[in-house]
């Protein structure tokens, strides 16, 4: 066999895993082989000089004091911004819903500001409704057509008055959410712009230490006078 | 008793998200270690290391266990490293040539020869490694520093054993060369031969 037909042997014997086998055929080589011999001992200087080198004591990540120029101050700055994000887009209603024209996000009013407005629509059913009980309950005369067109112009009056009320209602309802949701927003975005400060200000921290560090190494770098 | 790494991951995809704080806390320093024995900066290892348990964190739901949670891990952080490189354009933290160009401007600061004067061997070593081949540099560190069996690197690179063990051969030829040259290794150290 060739030197190099023992390369796998001499590798697994070298980090003691060589079976038995792979060990005596190897230590046979070794006795009749030089170079090998040599190669042997070589590996196992340098395996030696390897253990010279040594890394930091790295502690354990949730124990260690996060330098802000770390990742995890991006991380922290990026949560920030995405709660505050979120936040925004609770607070302005934002519903997701899947259509024929796939996912749709609309912005919209809450559960909450539903409320009244169903409170409003189910008084004005009622309305309708007793109009209704009324009409039913008048009983039927034969008055003639002057009677009955007296009578149909009252119904369109009715019928008129309460469309108005219902459009005045709906129309305050929804002008005071929109009011309420202008506001909402624009103290959602003005916390954004808070966050986004906040991440301008650390980039800001970093890239003067970052110059402060380089500062140092080019001084550093500097010959010394004598 | 202890719970294993398979009990911990089974817990974990049964909806007890705390235990992977224990995974967290017995592999967050090796990892660290491999990546900055593999990228050379304390830093580096520090950022990819939280990146790596990031990505194990999001991924291990639909881990199958075919291969051990900790070789998974070292396959997510080793991805993650050669990622950082090809960022970097193949530049290693310290490369070998840059080594010698120092040698031979005396004034930039401390040569090599220095180093090896001062008995600074650990910094040459550390040269000499990142000097390697990325791939002969991945095998040196899991087996060396890592201490991990053949068999668990060839299930961490994807390779036949045979593989990570020619690797692993063509690694310290290389190392022994450049130690050599550098003058670290003046004398073989005795070694006995094989005894099986």
């Amino acid at each position: 066999m060739q030197c190099h037909d023992f390369t796998e042997n001499f590798v697994a014997a070298l980090y003691g895993e060589a079976e038995a086998q792979e060990h005596q055929a190897l230590d046979e080589h070794l006795k009749q082989c030089g170079d090998c011999r040599a190669e042997w001992q070589a590996f196992h200087a340098v395996r030696e000089d390897l253990k010279t080198w040594r890394a930091p004591d790295f502690q354990h990540a949730p124990g260690r004091q996060l330098a802000p120029s770390t990742r995890w101050g991006w991380l922290a700055a990026a949560a920030v911004l995405l709660l505050s994000l979120g936040g925004a887009l609770r607070i302005s209603g934002l519903q997701i819903e899947s259509g024929p024209a796939g996912l749709v996000a609309r912005f919209g009013a809450r559960p909450m500001e539903l409320e009244p407005l169903a409170t409003a629509q189910e008084q004005q059913g009622r309305e309708l409704a007793s109009l209704r009980a009324a009409l039913q309950a008048q009983p039927l005369r034969d008055t003639g057509a002057q009677d009955s067109d007296a009578l149909l112009i009252k119904v369109r009056e009715l019928v008129a008055a309460s469309e108005l009320r219902q459009r005045q209602q709906w129309q305050a309802l929804l002008s005071e959410a929109h009011e309420r949701l202008e506001a909402e927003r624009r103290f959602d975005r003005a916390r954004v712009a808070a966050s986004l400060s906040y991440l301008e200000g650390r980039t800001g921290q970093h890239m003067a230490r970052t110059t402060q560090l380089v500062g140092y190494m080019l001084e550093a770098s500097q010959p010394t006078e004598r | 008793m202890t719970p294993t790494d398979e009990q911990l991951v089974a817990a974990f995809q049964g909806g007890d998200y705390s235990s992977f704080n224990l995974l967290v806390l017995r592999w967050d320093r090796k990892i660290q270690g491999a990546i900055y024995r593999i990228l050379g900066s304390e830093d580096e290892a520090r950022d990819l290391c939280q990146e790596a348990f990031l990505k194990a964190y999001r991924a291990l739901p639909g881990f199958k266990g075919e291969a051990r949670f900790s070789s998974w891990l070292y396959q997510i952080a080793l991805n993650l490293c050669r990622d950082r490189i090809r960022r970097r354009k193949g530049r290693s933290f310290v490369s070998w040539e840059e080594m010698n160009e120092v040698d031979s401007h005396p004034d930039r600061g401390p040569s090599a020869f220095d180093a090896v004067e001062s008995r600074d061997i650990s910094r040459i070593v550390a040269s000499a490694v990142a000097s390697l081949p990325e791939e002969q540099r991945e095998v040196i560190v899991l087996k060396e520093y890592q201490e991990l069996t053949f068999l668990e690197i060839a299930s961490v690179l994807g390779l036949p054993p045979s593989t990570v063990k020619t690797r692993l051969y063509r690694g310290l030829s290389q190392l022994r060369v450049l130690l050599e040259r550098q003058g670290v290794r003046r004398e073989p150290a005795p070694a006995a031969a094989p005894v099986p």
